[in-house]
């Protein structure tokens, strides 16, 4: 059985209701929680501010590279893939090589697709657009294949 | 205060909405999608077929505790006489899991608030909406089990604190806590904060028991696991990649605490962008997608969404985080043990994912999921709708300006979650 004492620090809703002790906590809360925020916004401002934003490009070769541990190739003898505006970068996952183009909107990522399938006979699922980004694999690209690549183009 | 029906009927409301929304996402949500799908599955199957745990080498999350994948595999295998397949039958069980931690949600507003209806209906809203807990309910994973083990724990203890402690509460406490961490471990410091509040909020009394019934509890059901776990792989929270060499306090560099590419979540609110970037991954995740697990796989037709679902993220985090420093300083002004749980669950999951992050660094930030973050839900619900009620009563135009800004969010939200 809880006594006198023990009431006074077991706190019913009546207590914790109190309206001005509410309000001032909750102030406190929220100024708090405000700060927070914005100071992780102005340090996100501060760093655009003086870095540039790396390419997809330079973002995938260092995905690759450093967190896929692959090597990558960037100086690729493939006519089509040198041809994408924003670079293309070689690499072989799993065994299974594959090429990735940058392009600088969907719709040349797309003609770049097309351009592929156009003069290149390829095993069904070697080929895919995400994004802006045109996929091209050796073989048949395996679930884990594809997500590899899929974490460091986007 | 509402009227007892129309309470009734929006609460009701909300619940079916958020069946009806996740039934809808179930049907289209493709399995092999969720995390650690197929590897949880082999888990199940290993479980179910051979009556052991699996190998290091037959399951990926041979390092998780098995609760959940043995209630997936049992319920698999009920499913399969009725033509359901196993893996939607786990799906299932993690949807009706997330239903469970809403209604856990409900429960806790109406045992610390019991007459405060609003604070109940928001409460209940922003547990609802909540992606991390949508984009939880339909994969094939025991996230959401864990999260509604651990708000039971958590209510238990709340009721008990409120109304004098007893020993069957304090062990009824203990059992589900136990049974979360064999869930998932991530429940482990959630109860730990948990008897530590029983204990030291007991009253003036000589009441360790129900404390001390709670953890015996929590140890009679938690260590034939932890033991194996030693024994087997020679760590009690053995993990599935090794941690690497050296001080733990110089495995992240600066830009893990600081998120210098924060703003990316504004405009490319997925991996690869800002990865390893602690509270800017996290945010994206929690209020969108930054894995791209959800809609289509190319990622392309539900860009604007996922930005979208970033901006509508910043309202709700600052009542959020602010409600539980709120919960916060009134416990500790009041010394009211009952509301203490809440920030003290949120503080000691907190701490454990820092320290996990700390532990294994991994570069391509694979460990930094707002899904190992659900528990805290109830709490940061809870703590968002407290901020929100208490600014409704100070101010009426507050109160519209909420109301109509809660409206447009959740609008927002539902055309996101609706696969």
């Amino acid at each position: 059985m809880a006594g006198r004492g023990d009431r006074a620090l077991v706190a019913g809703p009546e207590a914790v209701n109190e309206p001005r002790a509410e309000w001032r906590a909750v102030r406190v809360g929220l100024a708090v929680a405000t700060v927070v925020v914005a100071a992780q916004l102005i340090v996100g401002g501060g760093y655009a501010l003086v870095h540039d934003d790396p390419t997809a490009h330079d973002r995938a070769f260092a995905c690759l590279t450093r967190e896929k541990s692959l090597a990558v190739e960037t100086g690729i003898r493939d006519p089509i893939a040198e041809s994408a505006a924003a670079g293309a970068l070689r690499t072989r996952v799993e065994g299974n090589g594959v090429t990735a183009s940058f392009s600088a909107s969907e719709g040349a990522a797309e003609r770049l697709r097309e351009l592929y399938e156009s003069v290149a006979e390829l095993p069904e699922g070697a080929l895919e657009r995400r994004g802006r980004v045109v996929l091209v694999w050796e073989g048949s690209a395996s679930p884990t294949q594809r997500q590899t690549m899929y974490d460091c183009v986007g | 205060m509402l009227g007892r029906r129309t309470y009734a009927a929006i609460i009701g409301g909300e619940l079916a909405l958020w069946v009806g929304l996740l039934a809808w996402d179930v049907a289209g949500f493709d399995w092999l999608r969720g995390y650690d799908a197929y590897a949880n599955w082999l888990y199940a199957e290993t479980v179910v077929d051979d009556h052991r745990l699996p190998s290091t080498a037959e399951s990926g999350v041979w390092h998780s505790p098995p609760l959940w994948f043995l209630l997936a595999g049992l319920l698999g295998r009920a499913g399969a006489t009725v033509g359901i397949a196993p893996q939607l039958a786990g799906q299932l069980l993690a949807l009706a899991a997330g239903l469970a931690l809403l209604v856990l949600v409900l429960l806790l507003a109406r045992a610390i608030w019991a007459e405060r209806h609003v604070l109940h209906v928001v409460s209940l809203g922003f547990a609802a909406v909540s992606p991390v807990l949508i984009r939880a309910s339909v994969m094939y994973h025991p996230e959401t089990l864990a999260a509604a083990l651990a708000a039971a724990g958590v209510l238990i203890a709340v009721r008990t604190l409120r109304s004098g402690p007893t020993l069957l509460a304090g062990a009824c406490s203990g059992l589900a806590l136990g049974l979360g961490v064999l869930t998932r471990t991530w429940v482990l410091p959630v109860a730990v904060a948990v008897v530590v509040i029983l204990a030291v909020g007991r009253g003036r009394s000589r009441a360790w028991a129900p404390a001390a019934l709670c953890l015996v509890a929590l140890i009679t059901v938690t260590a034939p696991w932890f033991v194996n776990q030693q024994l087997a792989h020679g760590s009690a929270l053995a993990f599935n990649r090794p941690a690497p060499a050296g001080s733990i306090v110089t495995r992240r560099p600066a830009s893990f605490w600081l998120g210098p590419r924060a703003l990316e979540m504004f405009d490319t609110p997925h991996a690869p962008h800002a990865r390893n970037q602690l509270a800017p991954q996290l945010f994206a995740d929690w209020w969108g997608d930054y894995w791209l697990v959800w809609g289509d796989e190319t990622g392309d037709a539900m860009e604007p969404s996922r930005v979208r679902q970033s901006w509508i993220g910043l309202l709700p985090t600052i009542l959020g985080l602010g409600g539980i420093v709120a919960l916060a300083l009134l416990a500790v002004a009041r010394r009211d043990a009952a509301l203490a749980l809440l920030p003290a669950t949120v503080l000691a999951l907190g701490g454990a994912f820092v320290l996990f992050q700390l532990r294994y660094p991994f570069p391509d930030g694979d460990t930094i999921k707002a899904t190992y973050l659900l528990i805290a839900l109830p709490a940061l619900a809870l703590g968002a709708a407290f901020a929100a009620d208490v600014l409704c009563r100070r101010s009426r135009a507050v109160g519209i300006a909420l109301g109509a800004a809660a409206a447009v969010l959740v609008a927002s939200e539902i055309e996101f979650l609706l696969l």
